[in-house]
């Protein structure tokens, strides 16, 4: 009997230390989060901490600061995945092929992943600069451009150059786990469809593509969670600037727990953000299940 | 066997880490309680020869007193704000601190800061320059902090450009229609490709730099911004003179077309870099850029110089003000704190005629806000930097609005960065900010 239990308890001993530490460095932060969304702390007010209920939750329904932001983040979310998709499939069919120095490449293409958000963004802040910038540089030297483009301090070029960097710092991820997707799918399945005759066209759309599906729909799902949680890169590079160009959700949350002290209402507006970002979340965990 | 002697094993080294802890917390617990007063001190120096300095006075002055002893928090100005925000919520805040002034106004208007009135003896404070007592000065008139470190602004300009333009290198603008000919006179398309290639005045507009330099303006037309009344701050950003002032700085983008729009990605390099690259002939920045500009740019020597800033339509205002030094009220130790203090603002350095906490800003490249130490730098200083020295008796300081900071952080920055760019009129723009400030000072 006693033996009996000692193996039952076994697994959940083991699972202790884990759950233990899931707890404390996720769940009661989350929790704690929650709670206090709910009352009215704002750490330069000297007033007594009050339960307000749902009133900071009505208040960001209201806010034209967090809606802008919020649809921002949305918009930029769904850009940033059609052209990491595309981009980062366009490059894992490259380095499948039988290129000379594929393995280099491999790594190359790595290089954006792997260099910190922080780094990046600086890098890409000099890169843009309007004056010294290799961007404007290497466009008029192909004749693309004239003049010189405000990268940074136009309201419209700030939006697409943060939406660009971000897509440059995905794409290797994309490309590489679409890689390892496409090197596991069966060559059986290729040559049968040769054999019948089937163009490589026809092979990547009816072949490649559907055996990727499942494989594509997860780096989807956590790539843009990532995506949507971004914000080194855009305080690096805008600081959420020129205007609110660039005021990403991450970025309103930010202003307002570190810059401005307004705790519950910033909770409020991270539960929010949680809120949505549940949604891939379930997909991604019935996904799983399913598999 | 083996498995029940690895659980043996791992008893004992888990006993061994929990009394290694236990007797750790017992010698910090001896450290407060005991005859030794541990005083906690959260800076944020971090210039190498600062450094120095500052850890030579901890361990003079630790000789000298025995039963004190100093335990050192390193940050930055990035990090502190949240840092001793947040201590103080948990209980847990150090007993002295540097403060900024957005902190200083936070941490004042939360009743942070402990009144150091008694302790500070009238002479030190007279010592003091205008803008140094007005910073340390709470609205109802107590003292509850010391200056140390800070810095002035003025006008850096391209004596070649002028030269080029038919103006006088040696006659920078003086006054606000002065400043207005010349910058127009310097904005040129260079190589007649159609496009303005090099602007008459810059000055940085990124992030919270915006919400700094739009003061300046608003000071120029001697707007009051936001004043302590009837025992409550208000807001005065709808008054005729803060229109006047945001006005002002958005005309020289929008209607004269003197500054480059791009102003909104600039902070002090950025626009360091177009002065060197001659994009903009005058700029207006900190005395610690001069250092910069002389960097950046050597075949610009002499071909630059600095100047006190021009007079704004109504008054002159010079942006410089001191950080300070606060001693917190929920610390047991203020007498300690302000030990240590009086030693530090009160002892001579091995500098000549600068005391500790004088050379200690010196070797920053800073100004202590007091009269010794101008008196010193008027000898010491180089010739670019004397204008600085020149602008110190009417130099203002932001608003000391505790409610200031949330506003320009949340909504300031941007608001006046869309204003320059144009995508909000000013009369939209300052009433927004007029409305936020409003609301959240309850008025």
């Amino acid at each position: 009997m006693k033996r009996r239990l000692k193996t039952g308890m076994a697994p959940y001993l083991f699972l202790l230390p884990c759950a233990i530490l899931i707890l404390v460095v996720l769940i009661y932060p989350v929790f704690s989060g929650l709670v206090n969304s709910f009352y009215n702390e704002n750490l330069i007010r000297p007033i007594a901490k009050e339960f307000v209920g749902f009133e900071n939750y009505g208040k960001l329904l209201k806010d034209s600061m967090f809606l802008d932001a919020l649809g921002r983040s949305v918009v930029w979310t769904i850009v940033i995945l059609i052209f990491e998709m595309i981009l980062g499939l366009l490059f894992a069919v490259m380095l499948n092929k039988d290129i000379y120095c594929k393995k280099l490449f491999r790594c190359l293409v790595l290089i954006p992943w792997v260099i910190p958000n922080a780094i990046a963004g600086i890098i890409w802040k000099w890169f843009l600069n309007e004056s010294f910038g290799m961007m404007n540089y290497l466009l008029k030297q192909i004749g693309l451009i004239n003049h010189n483009l405000a990268w940074l301090s136009d309201e419209k070029l700030a939006a697409a150059s943060v939406v660009m960097v971000i897509i440059w710092k995905s794409i290797p991820f994309v490309a590489i786990t679409l890689l390892a997707g496409i090197q596991a799918i069966p060559s059986d399945l290729y040559e049968a469809a040769k054999v019948d005759g089937a163009k490589e066209s026809q092979c990547f759309r009816f072949i490649t593509i559907p055996m990727l599906q499942n494989i594509m729909l997860i780096t989807a799902i956590l790539t843009s969670i990532w995506n949507f949680n971004q914000l080194e890169i855009i305080q690096v590079v805008t600081k959420g600037g020129p205007g609110e160009a660039t005021l990403s959700l991450p970025v309103y949350i930010y202003r307002l727990f570190m810059q401005t002290f307004q705790t519950s209402y910033a909770s409020a507006a991270a539960v929010m953000m949680m809120i949505v970002l549940i949604i891939p979340c379930i997909i991604y965990v019935r996904k799983l299940l399913k598999e | 066997m083996k498995k029940k002697v690895l659980s043996m094993l791992l008893c004992v080294a888990m006993l061994a880490g929990i009394s290694g802890c236990a007797s750790q917390s017992e010698k910090t617990e001896e450290g407060t309680t005991g005859e030794t007063v541990e005083l906690q001190f959260l800076h944020t120096a971090w210039v190498p020869a600062q450094l120095e300095i500052l850890e030579q006075a901890i361990a003079d002055f630790q000789e000298q007193n025995p039963d004190i002893k100093i335990v050192e928090t390193r940050s930055s100005w990035t990090d502190a704000p949240g840092q001793i925000m947040t201590s103080i919520v948990s209980g847990e805040a150090p007993d002295l601190i540097m403060c900024n002034t957005s902190m200083l106004a936070e941490y004042r208007g939360i009743g942070a800061l402990a009144d150091l009135t008694d302790l500070v003896p009238s002479e030190l404070i007279d010592s003091f320059l205008p803008s140094a007592k007005a910073m340390i000065t709470t609205e109802d008139g107590k003292v509850d902090g010391l200056p140390q470190e800070g810095c002035n602004w003025a006008l850096f300009y391209r004596k070649d450009l002028f030269e080029k333009a038919g103006l006088d290198p040696e006659k920078p603008p003086k006054t606000w229609d002065e400043f207005l000919e010349c910058a127009k006179a310097l904005t040129k398309d260079t190589d007649g490709d159609g496009k303005i290639d090099q602007y008459g005045y810059g000055w940085p507009v990124q992030a919270e730099n915006a919400s700094d330099y739009w003061v300046n303006f608003m000071q120029m037309c001697g707007a009051d911004i936001s004043v302590y009344e009837d025992g409550a701050w208000s807001s005065k950003l709808s008054d005729d003179a803060a229109k006047e002032g945001t006005q002002l700085m958005v005309d020289l983008v929008q209607k004269y077309e003197v500054s480059p729009k791009s102003v909104v990605d600039y902070d002090w390099e950025a626009v360091t870099n177009a002065f060197v690259a001659g994009e903009v002939a005058m700029m207006h920045n900190g005395a610690w850029v001069t250092g910069s500009v002389a960097e950046k740019g050597p075949d610009l020597d002499g071909k630059w110089g600095t100047a006190v800033l021009f007079d704004g339509p109504v008054q002159a205002a010079y942006r410089g003000y001191p950080n300070t030094f606060n001693i917190l009220e929920a610390s047991e130790k203020k007498d300690a704190a302000w030990k240590f203090l009086e030693y530090f603002y009160n002892t001579p350095s091995d500098v000549e005629g600068l005391t500790i906490a004088g050379a200690f800003c010196n070797a920053a490249g800073g100004m202590l806000y007091s009269e010794e130490f101008i008196e010193y730098a008027r000898e010491n200083y180089n010739d670019l930097l004397q204008p600085f020295l020149d602008e110190v008796d009417g130099c203002m300081i932001p608003p000391l609005d505790p409610q200031w900071q949330s506003l320009t952080s949340m909504y300031g920055n941007s608001t006046v960065q869309q204003m320059i760019q144009g995508s909000v009129s000013v009369e939209e723009g300052l009433g927004t900010l007029d409305e936020k400030l409003k609301e959240m000072h309850g008025e």
